[in-house]
């Protein structure tokens, strides 16, 4: 019982917690109320000084964490809060108690792009005496490990924007090669100037909307939250009567070895991801596909080429969308965001809209989910996730039997 | 299924170069030199000219951590007489252990934003300091299509990567994995850790530190012989059938106590391996964790030879130095069938013991997080 068809242990999601731009950062109910609604968070920045720049629009969380935070350390303390927020409600919605029994089996993979870079910002200017724990990438998994007493695999991942979704594969195979039984992964970032001023060098930033393949899509609206799914092999949900959201059915990471920052055009790297995440999860196709969507005139066009390249037969007939439209890119929180999206969409048989879409491109002619949410049926649903250094990754979520 | 190390590589204050790195380290000749301004003693890579060790220009502006990591990978993918112009790319896969990162790049990219503004942003500097950019850049330079990934953390990430990488050939997702791990040197980092009141190297007033990179390429051996997969490696343009270690077993784990870690490390490493205490011949550790690695070494494994760790010549290189241990092991393992002294002794001396085919290598890190990691390396 719960081998998949190479005879490793299934992997199966228990748990979800999320923080991002939408609903001041309330947890998956709010999350997904709003980003099937459509609702945009791109605005000027509340928390980055964006006036020397071309460009002010952020998908910034406002609000809830401003008090639980407090202003001394609102900029340098953002990412800390997020993971341990959204890492808390997986856990309390999966029911898994990670300190009982045999702790070994436990563990931890967090995706970070610049983790805790506003505290490195502090240091730097020397403002700050005893920063740099905070600044330290591993610090974020180690402190959760800490809190929570775990004792199996902790692991921190940075492979740019693909970090989130990374974690979330990587975590899996820790449970189908039986080294741990539960494992909590997903990703985290937060806005600071420091990333906001090398999105702005690069050009690669919106000035207003964030809109993704739309034939005069403009660029990205950085973004910042944190998503953790609680991930365990099927037997152990099983045996203790878990609520089982999805099986993680495939997964694969591919890289273009083409550029340091722009994708393969042709889309080659992520197709190739997709396609060996596809074997592995048995399927020829999927129902719903997240996109990496970030708005970005070469991503969304490689995209669309990927997703063709990896169905031939079938791209034209999957709903692909990206919320990105709604909150930005938080990049090493998106690939856990959007496992959340492909896993809801499947909960609720609804998939998200791509907003701001509204002049068609010939080089982008998927059925997008423009405008309005979709209820379809979801059975299977792939997220994408593509970042600097030619990363490319994909996940397979299917409904658990 | 057995898998085995047909390439290492190394960039070290001991030499550029694993001939000129095993040589100072057999010597046992420290590269360490105080530095008065900061209060420390540092280990720097010297007459590391990229321009003569590498060809491809497109990572001439690479920041110092990105270059020594491509340098060593190139040595290590040469010994393993890889083709990467004929070979499949998707079939190989990176895996790189980071620290800190190109920690000088995102100091002068701040800095350029926070004093000129937008203007002052560079590109470069940007998209160089983010921590896959090593990664990122060996994919690039050699061609590889295969799984990519960044692990960060503390020394221990070293050792992690080679058993990550371990388990992607394992589950047959690449028939090559490539493990790479580096740092460069920084006043800031020196500073940071110099103001948590961490002392790294016993025994002496000044703490120390280190950088480089180190190399290793990880493949399938065919059961029971040793040899590594013919094919996927011919394929690979090999001209010739060479493991120069098995790398028998690589463990990481974590238990509420550091002394729990290592010791339970050390105890499934050996059952993974199929292993006594006694079948371990030599030992080398990470050289730090206030002698919680010694004291393991010593309950455990008493009468292994003792050999000295790179720490102790080149300071704390972060997972960098933990890649060039593996790098050292590995070539101890190599130099077994040889009738010369096979490492160095705590003292800094020569071994004269003599070490048979039969027996075995056990490498082993903790982290700062009471998590250890323990590898096993023998003869093929």
């Amino acid at each position: 019982m719960g081998l998949d068809k190479n005879n490793q242990r299934q992997v199966v999601v228990t748990g979800l917690g999320i923080v991002s731009p939408l609903e001041s950062g309330e947890g998956v109910d709010a999350f997904w109320k709003a980003v099937l609604a459509g609702r945009n968070t791109v605005a000027p920045s509340g928390i980055i000084d964006t006036a020397p720049y071309a460009t002010h629009a952020v998908a910034q969380i406002r609000g809830r964490f401003d008090t639980a935070i407090g202003k001394d350390h609102l900029y340098e303390r953002r990412w800390q809060a997020f993971i341990e927020h959204a890492f808390a409600e997986a856990v309390a919605d999966s029911g898994v108690t990670l300190k009982a029994g045999d702790g070994q089996k436990a563990g931890i993979v967090l995706g970070t792009v610049l983790g805790g870079v506003a505290a490195g910002e502090k240091l730097w200017r020397s403002e700050g005496s005893n920063l740099s724990e905070g600044y330290r990438l591993s610090s974020g998994a180690e402190q959760l490990a800490k809190d929570y007493s775990i004792k199996g695999p902790v692991l921190t991942i940075s492979n740019a924007c693909a970090s989130g979704t990374d974690a979330i594969g990587i975590a899996a195979r820790y449970i189908a090669a039986g080294r741990a039984d539960v494992m909590i992964a997903g990703g985290g970032d937060a806005l600071s100037e420091f990333a906001f001023s090398g999105f702005s060098s690069l050009g690669a930033l919106t000035k207003d909307l964030v809109r993704p393949f739309d034939k005069d899509r403009s660029g990205l609206a950085l973004g910042e939250g944190a998503a953790f799914l609680a991930l365990e092999s099927k037997a152990s949900a099983k045996a203790r009567g878990a609520r089982i959201y999805a099986e993680v059915a495939g997964y694969s990471s591919a890289a273009d070895a083409n550029h340091m920052t722009g994708p393969d055009r042709e889309g080659r790297g992520l197709a190739s991801a997709i396609g060996k995440a596809l074997k592995k999860a048995g399927l020829a196709r999927v129902d719903y596909i997240s996109a990496h969507g970030t708005g970005t005139p070469y991503n969304d066009q490689m995209e669309t080429l990927a997703i063709k390249r990896a169905f031939p037969d079938s791209a034209f007939d999957i709903p692909v969308s990206s919320i990105k439209s709604m909150i930005g890119h938080s990049f090493g929180a998106a690939g856990a965001i959007e496992a959340v999206t492909c896993i809801k969409a499947m909960e609720t048989a609804s998939v998200p809209p791509t907003v701001n879409l509204e002049t068609d491109d010939p080089a982008c002619d998927l059925d997008y989910v423009k405008g309005l949410a979709r209820e379809v049926k979801v059975d299977s649903a792939l997220s994408l996730s593509a970042g600097f250094g030619g990363q490319n990754a994909a996940l397979v979520f299917t409904r658990a039997e | 299924m057995s898998i085995v190390i047909t390439g290492t590589g190394v960039v070290s204050p001991l030499g550029i170069g694993k001939d000129a790195f095993m040589a100072t380290l057999l010597s046992g000749e420290s590269r360490l030199a105080h530095d008065l301004e900061l209060g420390a003693r540092l280990a720097k890579v010297t007459g590391f000219d990229f321009s003569l060790l590498f060809s491809d220009r497109r990572f001439r502006r690479a920041a110092a951590s990105t270059q020594y990591a491509l340098v060593a990978a190139a040595e290590a993918l040469k010994e393993a007489g890889l083709d990467f112009s004929i070979y499949d790319g998707k079939r190989v896969g990176v895996v790189c252990g980071v620290t800190h990162g190109a920690l000088g790049y995102s100091c002068d990219f701040h800095k350029g934003f926070s004093t000129e503004g937008p203007l002052g942003a560079s590109p470069v500097l940007f998209s160089d300091s983010v921590l896959n950019a090593p990664t990122g850049a060996l994919s690039l330079a050699f061609g590889i299509k295969g799984p990519t990934h960044t692990l960060i953390g503390g020394p221990d990430v070293g050792a992690a990567a080679v058993e990550y990488g371990a388990e992607l050939v394992k589950e047959g997702r690449v028939d090559l994995c490539l493990v790479v791990a580096a740092e460069a040197l920084h006043e800031r980092t020196v500073e940071a850790y110099l103001k948590l009141g961490i002392a790294i190297c016993d025994g002496e007033a000044l703490p120390a530190f280190g950088e480089g990179a180190g190399a290793i390429i990880i493949e399938r051996g065919e059961d029971g012989e040793g040899h590594i997969n013919a094919e996927a490696h011919i394929n690979a343009g090999g001209q010739g059938v060479r493991a120069i270690a098995e790398l028998a077993s690589a463990r990481t784990m974590i238990a509420p106590g550091l002394d729990d870690s290592l010791k339970g490390v050390v105890e499934q490493a050996l059952s993974g391996a199929n292993l006594k205490s006694s079948d371990v011949t030599a030992v080398m550790h990470g050289g730090g964790s206030d002698g919680a690695e010694l004291n393991t070494i010593g309950d455990l494994l008493p009468d292994a030879v003792r050999l000295l760790p790179v720490k102790e010549l080149v300071g704390e290189a972060f997972c960098a130095g933990t890649l060039m241990n593996i790098v050292a092991a590995t070539e101890v393992v190599a130099a077994m069938d040889t009738a010369e002294g096979i490492g160095v002794g705590a003292d800094g001396g020569q071994l004269t013991a003599k070490i048979d085919q039969k027996q075995n290598i056990l490498f082993l890190v903790a982290g700062h997080r009471k998590e250890a990691c323990c590898l096993i390396l023998k003869r093929p």
